[in-house]
């Protein structure tokens, strides 16, 4: 019963848990082309089974109705290739097909693409397309638009972000035949698959870009199972059923056209608004439901609630490794054993949320739960480490060495999720081993320039991505200098292990490698790992059938969904 | 009196200029790059930036940003939003209707619950209703507004289910999200009409029309009221830009699309170009209600002239 697709990679710091909830898509790995290629495969199916989820459809499907769907943000465009926002990949999986449909890490089935191949050194894919498919304008979709499509991501005028990052090095495509394309990369580029398994790089009508032109964001056309209606600004955005729609992957389901008559999509940033809205009825289905709302909700019979654990990285905190004092690692080391997670996690997060361990969450592949032993709570011990690193306790209870006090300064946005309750609970509990912590709490514009300034001794992150490779946007040495891995970490061991991790095909191998890696980031204390986030979705349980969630618990999909009148 | 109107108009323009001079920079002293906030956290090479930043025309100099605005502006064109790259003047159109439905509403309803409580209070001094009407404004002063308008929703959307949660387009919509946004207002009103009632109703001209026999009602109504109206009308004026402001709150809670959201969003990504419209924007009804808020002066009391 799983529903397989690989989410959109969205990746943010800083906002700390429910930092999705504002948004932002994310930086897919534009570094990527600088790796050796390896396999995009065999993430092997660790994931399986574990998330996406049904609810118990009662008697057959029934057609007809609208669904109402209460989004968080607002955001810049509908334009698949070009936004910058999250919730944004949530609508366009309805509206726009993808090539190929990831049905659990690694692992690819059909979708726009009937079969594909790719060369040895997996810098060539080629595609065969399906021949029955239409766009929402009557358009046939061919090899020319797939071409159009990635043509356009990399060309500067568009601004692309989040699709530019996912196509990597992408160096041209070549039309064969109507049906056939064949993709070239500059680099090996072995995550292609998985790239454009995402809504990022759905093709879009060509004819319907030229007609619509800058507009095209609020008149998306694509072959998707729905198709465009209306969109109000900030307000609602509203699909309709494509009567046409026969091409479904094999995810799904059923076939032919989707049950429902029409889906809105209503932008709804306020939690508890969202909540009354769908406890009074006029939403059908809610996302980023807080936890603080959980065990309400739980006890209310009307309302299922659907999670899961995100791939990546969870609630981190990265640490600046080039500023003092945070360069000594006894002072590092001292953070990781100087913090209950488990009393955060019941603080901040009512006790939901698992404890984190490593750099990976416990649903990546490549997870190594002998992680959990290298660092468990211990004040003690993080007070010995100070002391051995010359940080003594001064009068005030804050550590001292040549006359200066022991400060670490924290930055976090403060218009952002759970990052400012997180920010209060470490300085209570480091204030507890000596440590005194500089709150530096901003806004999103000034915190970027801080942050990639290298201002900060400690920063938060969060990072969605299924593969492990998340790892090269926390510790590869490239992104050290302003860019993600804001630990400003070096270290050409760790490049090595990275880029020999992403270009390992062998399941057990890349496991193996991964391992390594993880190991090597705690011994070296480069981050300190809090909570792996849970996904939260309620929808009304007695209304609608069939809700899907993605294995990954980021997109629900209603294509097979209907409405119990 | 024409003069005067003349003189007022020609007076705008320099207001509105001026403060989307000072808008304009005071967003160049806030920190952050524009095209580092569209990036986010996604990693970017400085070329890339520099490439985003050249698409946004953020290269030029501020000065050159500022007159091409301008130039522009004049000519109806307000450029071109940074973050959703679609005209400011269809951000603004699609949205602007929202808050001044929102603010027109919710003032309407402030003045009549005001005017109610305040009459009431002011007429009644030291009852019984003059302590529950002080209770209610003093309610209205200290509840924050947010709190306030989820416990509306709590109460009338989810529990009774007369009224929507969200701002649905429609009255319907448009009730809760104007009560929550009218109380802080009417509060406020209610304390200045008690204030200024209790003023004039000490004047002795009030006791000479009362001691002719004429009506109490009519004692009010045409005598006390029209001079114990004059400052509750410029508190009005005020408190419609108040409910401007308000709105980002109100907005924000019942999933509104207007400009006070817009404006916030706005000035976290630094769009340059849609900050700048839609203050012009707020800048120009604020000053057209300033305007016809002195104008009613003279209609309220005519011993006032415009000269």
């Amino acid at each position: 019963m799983t529903s397989p697709i690989r989410k959109v990679p969205e990746g943010r710091d800083s906002h700390g848990a429910g930092g999705w909830l504002n948004g932002r898509m994310s930086r897919r790995l534009f570094i990527r082309a600088a790796f050796g290629a390896g396999a995009a495969a065999a993430l092997g199916g660790v994931l399986g089974g574990r998330r996406g989820a049904f609810a118990a459809p009662s008697g057959p499907p029934a057609a007809g109705g609208e669904l109402v769907y209460g989004l968080t943000n607002r955001f810049d465009t509908l334009d698949p290739n070009i936004t910058t926002f999250s919730d944004v990949g949530r609508i366009s999986y309805h509206f726009f097909d993808t090539l190929v449909w990831e049905s659990k890490p690694g692992v690819f089935v059909p979708g726009l693409a009937e079969r594909w191949e790719v060369n040895a050194a997996a810098n060539q894919y080629t595609f065969h397309l399906r021949k029955d498919v239409k766009f929402h304008d009557g358009t046939p979709f061919t090899a020319e638009a797939v071409k159009f499509t990635f043509d356009r991501v990399v060309n500067p005028d568009l601004k692309s972000q989040s699709a530019f990052s996912a196509i990597g090095p992408y160096e041209g495509s070549t039309v064969l035949d109507p049906s056939t394309i064949v993709v070239k990369f500059k680099d090996p580029y072995a995550p292609f698959l998985s790239s454009v398994a995402q809504s990022v790089l759905a093709p879009v009508s060509p004819e319907a870009v030229k007609k619509y032109g800058k507009d095209f964001g609020t008149h998306p056309v694509g072959t998707g199972p729905f198709q465009f209606d209306s969109y109000k600004t900030d307000n609602v955005v509203r699909m309709i059923r494509n009567p046409d729609y026969r091409w479904a992957p094999s995810i799904f389901k059923h076939q032919g056209p989707p049950y429902l008559d029409a889906i809105s999509w209503r932008i709804i940033p306020e939690a508890s608004t969202r909540l009354a809205a769908l406890k009074s009825g006029e939403v059908h289905v809610i996302q980023d439901v807080p936890t603080q709302d959980y065990r309400n909700l739980q006890n209310d019979g009307s309302i299922q609630l659907i999670q899961g654990p995100l791939a990546g990285s969870g609630n981190t905190m990265m640490i600046n490794v080039t500023k003092p004092p945070t360069d000594d690692l006894r002072v590092r080391q001292a953070l990781e054993w100087g913090v209950d997670k488990v009393g955060m996690i019941k603080a901040i997060w009512q006790g939901l949320y698992a404890p984190a361990c490593s750099p990976l969450t416990s649903s990546t592949f490549g997870y190594d739960r002998a992680t959990c032993n290298v660092y468990k709570y211990d004040p003690k011990k993080a007070g010995a480490l100070l002391d051995e690193a010359g940080w003594k306790m001064g009068p005030n209870g804050i550590r001292e060495k040549d006359g200066q006090d022991l400060v670490l300064s924290l930055y976090y946005r403060s218009d952002s999720g759970d990052a400012t309750a997180m920010a209060t609970f470490l300085q209570g509990m480091y204030q507890l081993i000596g440590i005194k912590i500089d709150l530096h709490g901003l806004a999103q514009s000034g915190y970027f320039s801080a942050v990639r300034a290298g201002q900060h001794h400690l920063q938060f992150w969060w990072e969605t991505d299924t593969d492990p490779d998340v790892v090269r946007i926390l510790f590869y040495s490239a992104n050290a200098n302003g860019g993600t891995n804001r630990n400003r970490y070096k270290n050409a061991e760790m490049d090595k292990l990275i880029d020999e991790a992403a270009g390992t095909t062998d399941p057990a191998k890349r496991r193996q490698m991964y391992t390594r890696i993880q190991m090597k980031a705690l011994n070296e204390a480069i981050m300190v790992y809090f909570a792996d986030p849970l996904n939260i979705f309620a929808y009304q349980k007695s209304k609608v059938m069939g809700a899907m969630l993605d294995w990954s618990s980021t997109n629900m999909l209603f294509y097979d969904t209907w409405l119990r009148k | 009196m024409l003069n005067y109107v003349q003189k007022r108009v020609a007076l705008a323009f320099p207001t509105v200029f001026l403060t989307s001079l000072v808008v304009f920079l005071m967003l160049f002293l806030i920190p952050g790059d524009p095209a580092s906030i569209y990036v986010g956290d996604r990693t970017a090479t400085p070329e890339r930036l520099a490439q985003i930043r050249h698409a946004m025309g953020l290269d030029r100099p501020a000065y050159v940003q500022y007159t091409d605005f301008i130039w522009k502006a004049l000519h109806g064109d307000l450029g071109r939003s940074l973050q959703t790259d679609r005209p400011v003047t269809v951000e603004i159109s699609s949205r602007w209707v929202n808050t001044l439905e929102l603010a027109m509403v919710a003032m309407v309803l402030a003045i009549f619950l005001g005017f109610a409580l305040g009459l009431i209070s002011g007429l009644r001094r030291n009852s019984l209703s003059d302590t529950l009407s002080m209770v209610v404004a003093l309610f209205g002063i200290s509840v924050p507004v947010f709190w306030l308008a989820l416990l509306l929703i709590m109460l009338f959307a989810v529990h009774f289910r007369w009224v929507p949660a969200t701002s649905e387009p429609g009255l319907r919509g448009l009730v809760l999200p104007s009560v929550s946004l009218a109380l802080l207002s009417a509060a406020t009103l209610a304390r200045l009409v008690r204030s200024s009632i209790l003023e004039v109703l000490r004047l002795d001209y009030l006791t000479t029309a009362r001691a002719k026999g004429l009506h109490a009602a009519v004692v009010i109504l045409r005598h006390a009221l029209p001079n114990a109206i004059i400052p509750v009308i410029t508190a009005m004026g005020l408190q419609f830009g108040s409910l401007l402001s308000g709105a980002v709150i109100t907005e924000t809670v019942f999933a509104r699309p207007g400009l006070g959201k817009l404006v916030v969003d706005s000035i976290q990504n630094k769009d340059f170009p849609t900050v700048q419209g839609v203050i012009l924007v707020l800048a120009l009804i604020y000053v057209v209600m300033n305007f016809l808020v002195d104008l009613s002066y003279a209609f309220i009391d005519p011993r006032i002239r415009f000269e």
